[in-house]
């Protein structure tokens, strides 16, 4: 087809979503709550994948030390770890220093750990290890384990762990729950075309008499449910960033004290928000014409 | 220009609307198909436009058998033959003007080929000065005559028109007929059912007599003539 005539199906597309107002905004709705939901999954799970990429990054193994230990199987013990295959950096953190930056930790409201001193510490001996690689982690944890003089062996990947669970949970349950809504979208788009076909089923007739081809006639409807999954799309670009955007200033407005949440750094508002509008462009237009697609199939007899 | 070869519409009901009409159409003939309703003529107009296809025979026009004919070429095919009815199927929320130009729009016709062609059209069927009147806004023969206008302005070679002049008083069914008359005067063939029985015996053309399905009578220069 020639470029003016495009340019007339897509006006026409554009006339009908305004000529068919209640429709149109029950679609719009439809395809924007469904991809607000797809939205709100990528969110999570995209700050989810960052964490667990950053905790990958830093995998750190920390041996915890029966309080019994002597000095000589310690130091025995550090220069067996030292001999393991992916270690990067290996440091032993006596109880006195685990005190001392436990009490640096709480601030001003260390007169709390007042009453700890040398003599009763309640923290063990460590050796806090740093590795090459996350993949030696269950080696070496191993490893540590089969000294007698080991308390407790842990390390971050329990951590990577249960928050690769959440990502994993999020996405599948998220993903249900945006089919089950573009599947409703879908529905009321297809319904919205074929009152469209129907309120138009003079000038079909007519055009059919007066030698339009199908595609000429199919094109205005196919270009309605666009714009449909287009509008659809803008809409939950706008609510997503706007409900991000949010997130991000609250979390920056709060001071993390604490390690493991300073890890909950919200990845910034562009990277979120440049593939998940890419995306909702594509789903929503896709699935705009998808069931236009549909309707004029079953209800535009041309 | 046209040729029904032993032509028979039974419809899905198993209503047999026509049955074995063999009938030929010169170039830039006049014909009237008259007969009681009922009698098959708008089948036999549907059957040209291809809005069906018959039971059995074949049709031919310009030499091809559009009983064979695919269907992505239907809409050209149907672009080579201008349609008016009793009910002038306007649209009402378009000019007259952009009714007409509507036709040539599905053409991928350019603006400057419209704004050219559209004019010259209305001028021809006496509206010009109603082009931007909406169909509402006028009185039946004008409408009729937007209709008119809408199937010329791609210049058709068949003009076909089932009655035309249903909808129409007696002085406006002759300006119609006028017209008609005049475009079938510039060359185009033209084939139309009517039951105005005035205008058949005050034209003396060929005349094509239908009845329950069958031809029963083909003059030249005929009346209007229905079997009792
Ligand atoms: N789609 C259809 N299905 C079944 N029967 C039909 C259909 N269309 C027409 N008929 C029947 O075929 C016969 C011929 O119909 P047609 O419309 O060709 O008559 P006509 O000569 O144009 O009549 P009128 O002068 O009233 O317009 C009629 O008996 C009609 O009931
Ligand atoms: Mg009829």
């Amino acid at each position: 087809m020639k470029l003016r005539t495009w340019k007339r199906m897509a006006k026409q597309g554009f006339h009908n979503v305004f000529r068919n107002r209640i429709m149109s905004l029950a679609s719009v709705s439809a395809i924007a709550a469904a991809l607000f939901v797809l939205g709100l999954v990528l969110m999570v799970v995209m700050n989810i994948n960052n964490i667990v990429a950053s905790l990958e990054s830093k995998v750190e193994v920390t041996i915890f030390l029966k309080s019994e230990a002597q000095r000589l199987d310690i130091q025995s013990l550090e220069r067996q770890i030292k001999s393991w295959e992916g270690i990067s950096e290996l440091r032993f953190v006596s109880k006195q220093e685990a005190l001392n930056t436990w009490k640096e930790e709480w601030g001003d409201k260390k007169y709390l750990l007042d009453g700890y001193h040398a003599g009763n510490n309640p923290l063990p001996d460590s050796f806090h290890i740093k590795l090459e690689k996350p993949e030696y982690v269950a080696d070496i944890v191993e490893k540590a384990n089969a000294f007698k003089m080991v308390e407790k062996v842990q390390y971050s990947k329990d951590v990577v762990d249960s928050i690769s669970s959440i990502a994993s949970t999020t996405r599948i349950f998220g993903l249900i729950i945006v089919a089950v809504l573009i599947a409703m979208a879908m529905i009321i788009i297809h319904n919205t075309i074929r009152i469209s076909v129907y309120s138009r089923r003079r000038e079909v007739n007519i055009m059919k008499y007066i030698g339009a081809t199908d595609w000429y006639i199919r094109w205005p409807f196919l270009m309605e449910g666009m714009v449909l999954g287009l509008f659809g799309a803008v809409i939950s670009g706008g609510l997503t960033a706007g409900v991000y955007s949010m997130l991000v200033s609250r979390m920056s407005g709060s001071p993390v004290q604490s390690n493991l949440l300073s890890l909950f750094q919200l990845l910034p508002l562009e990277r979120v928000m440049y593939p998940v509008s890419a995306l909702f462009l594509l789903v929503g237009v896709m699935v705009g014409t998808t069931a236009s697609l549909l309707s004029i199939s079953r209800h535009l007899r041309v | 220009m046209i040729r029904f070869e032993n032509v028979t519409m039974v419809y899905d009901n198993g209503h047999r609307a026509l049955n074995n009409i063999n009938l030929t159409i010169g170039n830039g003939e006049f014909v009237f198909i008259v007969g009681e309703s009922g009698a098959g003529k708008s089948t036999l107009i549907k059957l040209l436009l291809k809005e069906i296809d018959p039971t059995a025979g074949s049709i031919f026009v310009k030499d091809m058998d559009i009983t064979k004919m695919k269907r992505k070429d239907i809409p050209y095919y149907r672009r080579g033959i201008g349609v008016v009815f009793q009910d002038f199927r306007l649209l009402p929320h378009k000019t007259v003007y952009e009714n007409v130009a509507f036709a040539m729009e599905i053409m991928e016709a350019s603006k400057k080929e419209i704004r050219r062609q559209v004019p010259a059209v209305l001028n021809m069927v006496g509206l010009a000065p109603k082009a931007n009147s909406f169909p509402g806004q006028l009185s039946g023969g004008e409408q009729q005559r937007t209709s008119l206008a809408r199937a010329l302005v791609n210049n058709p070679s068949i003009l076909i028109a089932d009655e035309p002049t249903g909808n129409l008083d007696t002085a406006t069914a002759g300006e119609i007929m006028k017209i008609i008359n005049m475009i079938n005067h510039r060359g185009t063939t033209v084939l139309m059912a009517t039951h105005a029985r005035e205008i058949v015996d005050s034209m003396k053309k060929r005349v094509i007599t239908l009845h329950k399905g069958a031809m029963v009578s083909d003059k030249e220069k005929g009346e209007y003539f229905v079997e009792a």
